[in-house]
């Protein structure tokens, strides 16, 4: 079928299975690779994407339902504030959750504060398999006060 | 949204969706999809049926019935007014479950119940909830444990009565995985000196103890406890034995009825 969504700035058309998952038409069909599939069970955040604003799954949510949405991967803030945080705080190892934490990070509403323990909270559905969290947290709770604070 | 001549379809109403059922090879509906699509799901559907436009995101009151629409999620679940009397605590608990993950704005009532071992079936049996289905044959309702849905049925709504604005109540449950099916969840219902209890994941299917439920009598919370882990018939596998289930059953329920007991019973015990 044909899907076509504003991916990242750019209006996207391609072929999709019409029951293929977000992360599918991502990366299969519109060749965005900054959407990881880890798990693929909608566990791990990896394949955290926002839709219309929201933070998803990509794994788990219906390609479809995304059709003609806006949709924001991590490549849409790879040079923001919360990416260079978590690399400065050594929040980073083999980086496979990292587009997922970012997204996370930019998906928080005002009401989550930036402390380690509303972050540790807020991404409890993003797993990381090799910092042992310290660095993560700590990058990302700066990233989000430099967010915040209005750091482009 | 391209024509609907592939296989993804979102029918504007239930009608529709049980037609396209009908109709189409190797279907299934969705709700949230966060089973269908995902590799806990098992097979992938060849067709997507997808319920979001179909008008069940609806809760209201049905009669004395409260109706809960089948592609409520379990936020709209924890913000519904409705849904925030203290009778229904259980059903907030076991929705509360899925937050902060964005699977919370996703995973729907109907295809909880779906899964059979799915958080929310112990606290509605409370109420004693049933299943308002739609299929080629028409309307029918039906007990949601063990739910069985006819070949091309769907869940419409669930409806249940939700007791008296004094009731108070609430879930506990134990899992090894954050997603996958909890060992046991035990729900309860304290209203005056009436209580009621149910169970899922220690039984298949989950069930409401009703050999016990009745007048709060003068026994303790421990002694309540151990008649609660006595009657219970738990299943034996992989994620627990099922000595280890009744164990921990006795331990939730103890947690759950000091929570639940009014401060007089309370102290008395
Ligand atoms: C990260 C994560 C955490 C989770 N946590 C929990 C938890 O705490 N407790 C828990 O119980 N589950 C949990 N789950 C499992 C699952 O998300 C929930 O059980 C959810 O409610 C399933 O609903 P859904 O709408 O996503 O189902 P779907 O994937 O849409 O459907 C599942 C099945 O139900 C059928 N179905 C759905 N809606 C209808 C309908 N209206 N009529 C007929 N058939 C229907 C579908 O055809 C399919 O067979 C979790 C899953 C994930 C990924
Ligand atoms: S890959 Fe989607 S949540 Fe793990
Ligand atoms: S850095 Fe490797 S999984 Fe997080």
């Amino acid at each position: 079928m044909r899907w076509s969504a504003e991916v990242d700035g750019r209006l996207v058309e391609c072929d999709v299975p019409g029951n293929a998952s977000l992360a599918e038409a991502l990366r299969g069909g519109a060749e965005n690779t900054a959407v990881k599939v880890a798990c693929g069970e909608g566990i791990c955040g990896a394949c955290s994407c926002l839709v219309a604003g929201e933070r998803v799954h990509g794994c788990i949510y219906p390609a479809f339902r995304a059709y003609g949405q806006v949709i924001q991967t991590a490549a849409s803030f790879a040079d923001g504030p919360v990416a260079r945080a978590l690399v400065e705080a050594g929040g980073v190892q083999c980086g496979f959750c990292t587009p997922g934490m970012v997204v996370a990070v930019h998906s928080l509403s005002t009401d989550v504060p930036a402390t380690e323990a509303g972050i540790r909270h807020a991404l409890a559905g993003n797993l990381c398999r090799c910092t042992g969290y310290a660095g993560l947290v700590a990058g990302a709770v700066a990233g989000l006060q430099r967010l915040r604070a209005g750091e482009p | 949204m391209p024509s609907q001549a592939a296989n993804y379809y979102r029918p504007q109403t239930p009608e529709m969706a049980v037609e396209l059922l009908a109709n189409l090879q190797g279907a299934a509906v969705i709700g949230g999809a966060t089973l269908a699509l995902g590799k806990l799901g098992g097979g992938r559907p060849s067709h997507l049926i997808d319920l979001c436009d179909a008008g069940l995101d609806r809760i209201g009151w049905r009669g004395h019935h409260l109706s809960i629409g089948a592609t409520t999620t379990m936020r709209d679940l924890r913000r519904h007014p409705e849904l925030s009397a203290p009778g229904l605590a259980a059903i907030m608990a076991m929705a509360g479950h899925f937050e902060p993950l964005p699977v919370a704005a996703q995973a729907t009532l109907g295809g909880n119940l779906c899964t059979g071992v799915g958080s929310l079936v112990a606290p509605l049996l409370l109420y004693e909830a049933h299943a308002v289905l739609l299929g080629p044959d028409g309307e029918r309702h039906a007990p949601i444990a063990p739910l069985r849905l006819h070949p091309g049925e769907i869940i419409l709504s669930v409806e249940l009565e939700p007791g008296s604005p004094m009731a108070r109540s609430g879930c506990q449950s134990l899992r090894r995985t954050p997603v996958g099916p909890a060992l046991v969840t035990l729900a309860a219902l304290v209203d005056g000196d009436q209580l009621r209890l149910a169970v899922s994941g220690i039984e298949a299917p989950a069930r409401r103890l009703r050999d016990l439920e009745g007048r709060w009598d003068r026994r303790s919370v421990a002694q309540w406890a151990e008649s609660i882990a006595h009657v219970v018939r738990p299943i034996d596998d992989a994620r627990g034995s099922a000595d280890y289930r009744r164990a921990m059953v006795g331990v939730l329920a103890e947690r759950l009825l000091k929570e639940l007991l009014p401060t007089e019973l309370r102290e008395v015990h």
